[in-house]
């Protein structure tokens, strides 16, 4: 039985947002949803691009392969968020693979029936226009935080990125709702696991974190963001 | 120029707005004359609309340490500019400066808003404009992580010429001459790494440069070295 995007409780999914009352029926009509188990691609690097997805469950890490070096996490994407759209535009080529990191449940909605909706729905072109110019921010901040910053300040800043992505437990409002793997830590930060792993100790000493097993509590967010974005030096 | 009877069909604006709606864009637009070598704007400074290139080159830059500034993207006629402005919060991350003289168009964000929703061919292409510059974007990440000096001269050679293209008098000339100091900058080499690269691809007959001219005779081969997809 397919979710009618019509009835959908979604508020936040830019096509609930964006498209008209008479668009709805359309994107059901042709979109197809998938669960995904923990750890499954979604879509890989150099795939052409045939459509855009919508989470509508889940946690999902997009990595590039940069070559045969590490891979590199560009972002990171939860509920109700769009997927793919790296993809758009230049040759039509995803530069980029999507990972899940939880079970997931995504809808895939067909490029040619979404180009229709973004011209019929000119809310949704400048939502998306404003969308992307966030993310081009953020690759443009990753740039410099590649270039110039210490481990340290790699690090805070992809504490800042999980936590901007899945936020805090509901309860348990200082707990990472999701903490990734050191590893995708590591990934995220353009670093290495080791310095992760040093960098985690030194912000716990600081009393900045603290780690509950595989788990991270923020204790000052604030000074996190403050180390982020590097204003302390 | 009046965008009531601009030619240059290469701005985004003349090729996606309706003709009644450029008599809106005349009314509310700014015109900017600007010297070479003058900042536009620079990083921090407030955004308050969109500029539209109508003839010249811009740099653009981040400023990556205290002193080191480094050029992100080069701006020709008729293209976005400042865009990287349209956000939450409200000031330029990036600086841009003249190349050469320049003219240059402001529109205001609340018309540009306007004439987005009034316009959806402007709309659709602002949106597709900026997945291009997403995905350019992170390419020059990768450039700077990964590739080799040759790599990173040939892929900016592709950049300079996807910007400005040929020259419409000289066969094979980039509709540009840039300093070596400010090519090398923008390739993330040094000058003299820029040099010896130069001299390796005129020895394989892919570039020739005269002063600071560069021609491009294999532009197949240059994007091969280069290894990133065609765009546009």
């Amino acid at each position: 039985m397919k979710r009618l995007c019509e009835t959908c409780k979604h508020h936040n999914c830019f096509i609930n947002k964006y498209c008209s009352e008479e668009w709805k029926p359309i994107i059901t009509f042709n979109k197809t949803t998938t669960d995904y188990p923990a750890g499954a691609t979604i879509f890989s690097e150099g795939e052409p691009v045939r459509g855009i997805y919508e989470i509508y469950y889940g946690k999902i890490k997009v990595v590039s392969s940069f070559g045969n070096k590490k891979d590199r996490i560009f972002c990171l994407l939860s509920q109700e968020q769009m997927l793919g759209f790296h993809g758009l535009g230049g040759n039509m080529i995803y530069p980029v693979t999507a990972i899940t990191l939880v079970p997931s449940q995504v809808t895939f909605i067909p490029i040619d029936i979404f180009y229709k909706a973004v011209k019929a729905n000119p809310g949704m072109a400048i939502f998306l226009m404003g969308y992307y110019a966030d993310q081009l921010r953020a690759s443009n901040s990753r740039l410099k935080m590649y270039s110039v910053m210490s481990a340290k300040g790699k690090v805070s800043s992809a504490l800042i990125t999980i936590v901007d992505s899945f936020g805090f437990e509901k309860q348990d409002n200082t707990l990472l709702n999701f903490t990734p793997s050191r590893k995708d830590i590591a990934s995220l930060a353009g670093t290495t696991y080791e310095t992760v792993i040093r960098v985690l100790g030194e912000l716990e000493k600081e009393n900045i974190i603290e780690l509950e097993g595989k788990s991270v509590r923020v204790l000052d967010l604030h000074l996190l963001k403050m180390l982020a974005e590097e204003t302390n030096h | 120029m009046d965008c009531r009877d601009c030619t240059n069909k290469k701005c985004y604006i003349n090729a996606n707005c309706l003709n009644s709606w450029l008599e809106f864009v005349e009314k509310y637009k700014t015109r900017k004359l600007i010297s070479a070598g003058l900042k536009l704007f620079s990083e921090g400074d407030l955004v308050t609309g969109i500029y539209v290139v109508c003839s010249g080159k811009l740099k653009i830059t981040m400023k990556t340490d205290k002193s080191d500034e480094s050029i992100i993207r080069l701006a020709g006629d008729g293209q976005v500019l400042g865009h990287r402005g349209i956000s939450k919060n409200m000031v330029y991350p990036i600086s841009a400066e003249t190349l050469e003289d320049s003219e240059l168009a402001f529109i205001p964000h609340e018309e540009f808003f306007t004439l987005l929703r009034q316009n959806i061919d402007l709309s659709f292409y602002m949106m597709m404009f900026f997945a291009d510059e997403l995905m350019r974007s992170e390419q020059k990440l990768r450039l700077h992580v990964l590739k080799s000096d040759n790599e990173k001269v040939a892929s900016s050679l592709c950049m300079l010429l996807d910007t400005f293209g040929y020259s419409k008098e000289e066969l094979n000339k980039i509709d540009f001459a840039m300093k070596l100091s400010e090519l090398s900058n923008f390739a993330e080499v040094s000058k003299s790494v820029m040099s010896k690269v130069f001299k390796y691809l005129s020895d394989l007959k892919i570039i020739e440069r005269v002063k600071d001219e560069i021609y491009i005779l294999n532009e197949p081969a240059l994007r091969k070295i280069a290894n990133i997809e065609e765009s546009l």
